[in-house]
């Protein structure tokens, strides 16, 4: 009973006194700190290949859910050279819907040789779908140390599948 | 009772009285298994809590408790949202004002708790902290139930540990959004207290046992722990609802307890309760003041006028605040800032559609009761008040009527809110592109088990004459809760489905209404209590297996949300249909108990998924998690 009660005591000791210590009476302690802003758009990043998606569909939503989703498989990329942390941007421009989606990938150190790129999943209602075919821009595009610039860019069929 | 008898009865109170500990513990959670259940409760609570804004409507509590901090009733700065008109936000005088006055003045002394905290600590490890010492009272409680020390010790250990992980975890939290916190972690406490009173009403009602496996099936199965920490009237509605019922079921039987030893007392109990509740939002508690005058006064074994006046003072007084608030902002008590014919949304200015639990209160009758003819008459000198107390009753009637001709008149809209979303155009998000508003039944399968009512009822006898109108504590709640249950539906009816509701939030009271009542089904509580082994055992693998399952499911086919809960929804339906056909069987022996014991855990774990992936992933509200283990699991996860 003594020794129960010994640990109970010494590990709710522990829990206020680090939690003393992360306020202004302790100064020079800080336990909770925000993520350091990181520089971003800096290095070099050169591709060597890029394999681009055939095709991109609309989807009629799975599961009995309303609306079309519009499914773009990732890109592939391949690094002939990734230095710092420079980003790549995957943009697809659909102009019969009135239609553009960016998603930024910001590289770092940590990224492998390859690379699927991919685009951020988005929605039409039902009354904004009104062919069976769509084309639309997919482009990429790198921002890094020595300025943006273009990677790759194609024409892609957006078929609606329901 | 004269003064002697009263002096003798103070001091045959004292030794209770001046043991304060034990009373608290005794009145607020009943025994150590109730306090264990809301130290629980508190800890998933805390698991989900986001520390960010679900909801629109929460913006104007927020500014409400910024205003009320500051000494003012009135808004005076948009501290929080967009500005003042948010949804909810009534205009009376030039000035806005806020609603749930009732909730924002309970966290009022939170608010400077939780200042004082941020001058001294920073408020995440201090919040952290409370979360780790409540995971470690709960460790302690456990301990009593196991033989050894291996569990204290072994939940020390892992206390520490996660207390470690959270703080090298941890960024700061905005010291400046304390009104923002304070709202929910006051609706947090509160809603962990509808479990611990379910608990204590079902472990009187049937066994301590049963209790707790309905405290499994609400916390677990229904969306309790979603609406915990968000700001809205929805989780102090549910433990407001099991309140009444337990105080109904106190109120008769013999009083046992260590502050009350009269009965009516529980009976004036249940009416303050929902007298305060009109505080928070006044036309549902009018709906269930309704429900539960016309269950407790035609069933109750004595309506002696004298017993009736005392009810009725206690319930006037549970009144006060909110008749003192609406006098105040709008100068007439029965005019609240709020409005019944609008919903959840911006009520208009006229007047007439006012509604209130308000005006009759104070008549000294019982409230807007519907069964007290003979109290009509003898108060006929205070005919005029209670005349502006019928105009809210006579719009509460419009309103039931209404949900009723929607029942006949668009059984598609009934559907789509009850049984299964799906792509309806009610049940989409207010971008009309994602099917994020569940029905009834998606957000809750267990509540499919109720169908087992219908052989119940098939061989219920009515009783033979009036004078078994008196009817037991077990069957006075049954019919409470039937009466909500019913009164509730029919309240929103005509609304749903509608967007941003997610689980189908106006009928929340329908949980803990729905738990008690399948509870109370004989095939249920007897395959729950013979088979409680399998039950549990399918809750877990439901969640540990199925949910890692889901999560692949969703990773590998989903791409946005609506589809997310789609699939979710259709799992949950998926389960429903044969533990519907179960319960229609209403067989509980051998086999059937062990099949039923194993779908009922089924349909819980299934919406258990559904519950922690809409904390952790689908409204990560910006992965803004309280604790900094959870945002990391959030910002890992990414599956659409």
């Amino acid at each position: 009973m003594e020794r129960t009660r010994a640990v109970i005591t010494s590990v709710i000791a522990v829990i206020l006194g680090v939690t003393l210590l992360s306020g202004p009476l302790v100064p020079g302690v800080t336990l909770a700190t925000e993520p350091e802003p990181v520089a971003l758009e800096t290095g070099n990043v050169t591709v060597s290949t890029v394999e681009m998606p055939d095709e991109v569909t609309l989807e009629k939503g799975s599961y009995g859910a309303a609306s079309y989703y519009l499914d773009a498989p990732p890109v592939r990329i391949q690094f002939a050279n990734l230095t710092g942390r420079p980003t790549l941007v995957y943009k697809l421009t659909i102009e019969e819907l009135g239609y553009s989606r960016t998603t930024n990938h910001f590289l770092d150190d940590s990224t492998g040789d390859t690379y699927d790129l991919t685009l951020a999943s988005d929605t039409f209602t039902d009354g904004e779908i009104e062919h069976e075919q769509y084309t639309g821009t997919m482009i990429v595009s790198k921002r890094d140390g020595s300025g943006h610039g273009v990677v790759a860019a194609r024409n892609v069929t957006i078929s609606v599948v329901e | 009772m004269t003064a002697t008898e009263f002096v003798g009865r103070l001091r045959q109170r004292t030794p209770a009285l001046s043991n304060t500990r034990e009373t608290a513990y005794s009145v607020l959670f009943g025994d150590r298994l109730g306090l264990t259940v809301f130290l629980a409760t508190v800890v998933l609570f805390g698991l989900l809590w986001r520390t960010a804004f679900l909801i629109n409507d929460s913006y104007t509590l927020a500014n409400g408790l910024y205003s009320l901090s500051n000494g003012q009733l009135a808004l005076t700065e948009a501290a929080y949202g967009p500005g003042l008109e948010t949804p909810g936000a009534s205009r009376y005088g030039g000035q806005w004002y806020a609603r749930n006055y009732g909730v924002i003045v309970l966290s009022l002394p939170l608010v400077f708790v939780l200042d004082l905290l941020a001058a001294v600590v920073e408020l995440r490890i201090a919040l952290v902290a409370l979360w780790s010492l409540s995971l470690l009272a709960l460790v302690v409680q456990c301990s009593y139930y196991t033989d050894g020390d291996w569990l204290l010790y072994g939940g020390t250990v892992a206390v520490l540990g996660l207390f470690g992980l959270n703080v090298t975890l941890a960024q700061p939290l905005d010291a400046g959004r304390t009104h923002l916190y304070a709202l929910q972690l006051t609706h947090l406490l509160i809603a962990a207290f509808t479990p611990v009173v379910l608990y204590r009403l079902l472990s009187r009602v049937q066994t301590r046992r049963l209790g707790l496996l309905s405290v499994v099936l609400l916390t677990a199965g229904t969306p309790l722990a979603f609406w915990a920490s968000v700001p809205k009237r929805h989780a102090v509605t549910g433990t407001v609802v099991v309140c009444v019922a337990y105080c109904l079921y106190r109120s008769r039987k013999p009083a046992d307890g260590a502050v009350i030893s009269q009965r009516w007392v529980f009976r004036a109990l249940a009416y303050a309760t929902v007298g305060l509740y009109a505080w928070v939002h006044a036309p549902e508690a009018l709906l269930l003041c309704v429900a539960l005058a016309l269950v407790d006064i035609p069933t109750a074994p004595d309506n002696s006028p004298r017993t009736l006046a005392r009810i009725g003072v206690v319930f006037g007084l549970s009144l006060l605040p909110f008749l003192i608030t609406n006098i105040a902002i709008s100068g007439s008590p029965v005019k609240p800032p709020r409005l019944i014919s609008r919903g959840g949304s911006l009520g208009d200015s006229t007047a007439s559609s006012a509604s209130g639990g308000g005006g009759s209160g104070r008549s000294g009758g019982s409230g807007g009761s519907g069964g007290s003819g003979g109290l009509l008459t003898s108060l006929a000198p205070l005919f005029g008040a209670l005349e502006s107390g019928m105009q809210p009753l006579s719009l509460l009637g419009g309103e039931l009527a209404s949900g009723l001709r929607t029942l006949q008149r668009q059984p598609n809209d009934v559907y789509h809110a009850f049984v299964r979303s799906g792509s309806a155009s009610g049940a989409l998000d207010i971008g009309g592109e994602e099917s994020v508003n569940l029905s009834l039944l998606e957000s809750a399968p267990i509540l499919v088990a109720m169908v087992g009512a219908l052989p119940v009822v098939r061989r219920l006898r009515l009783p033979s004459s009036m004078a078994d109108r008196t009817l037991s504590g077990g069957r006075v709640v049954d019919v409470f809760a039937i009466t909500a249950f019913v009164g509730v539906i029919l309240l929103y009816n005509t609304r749903l489905p509608l967007h941003a509701q997610v689980t189908a939030r106006y009928l929340f009271p329908l949980y803990p209404l729905g738990v008690y009542l399948l509870v109370r089904l004989p095939a249920v509580h007897k395959s729950l209590a013979n088979h409680w082994y399998a039950f549990l055992w399918t809750v877990a693998g439901t969640v540990l297996i199925g949910g890692q399952v889901t999560v692949m499911f969703v990773a590998l086919t989903v791409n946005g949300i609506g589809e997310a809960f789609q699939l979710h929804a259709l799992l949950a339906v998926g389960i429903a249909v044969p533990l519907g056909i179960w319960a229609l069987c209403g067989r509980s022996e051998g086999r059937a108990g062990q099949v039923g014991a194993v779908l009922l855990g089924a349909a819980t774990g299934v919406a258990a998924v559904f519950l922690l992936l809409t904390s952790v992933e689908y409204y990560a509200l910006g992965d803004a998690h309280l604790l900094p283990m959870m945002r990391a699991l959030g910002e890992l996860l990414s599956l659409y």
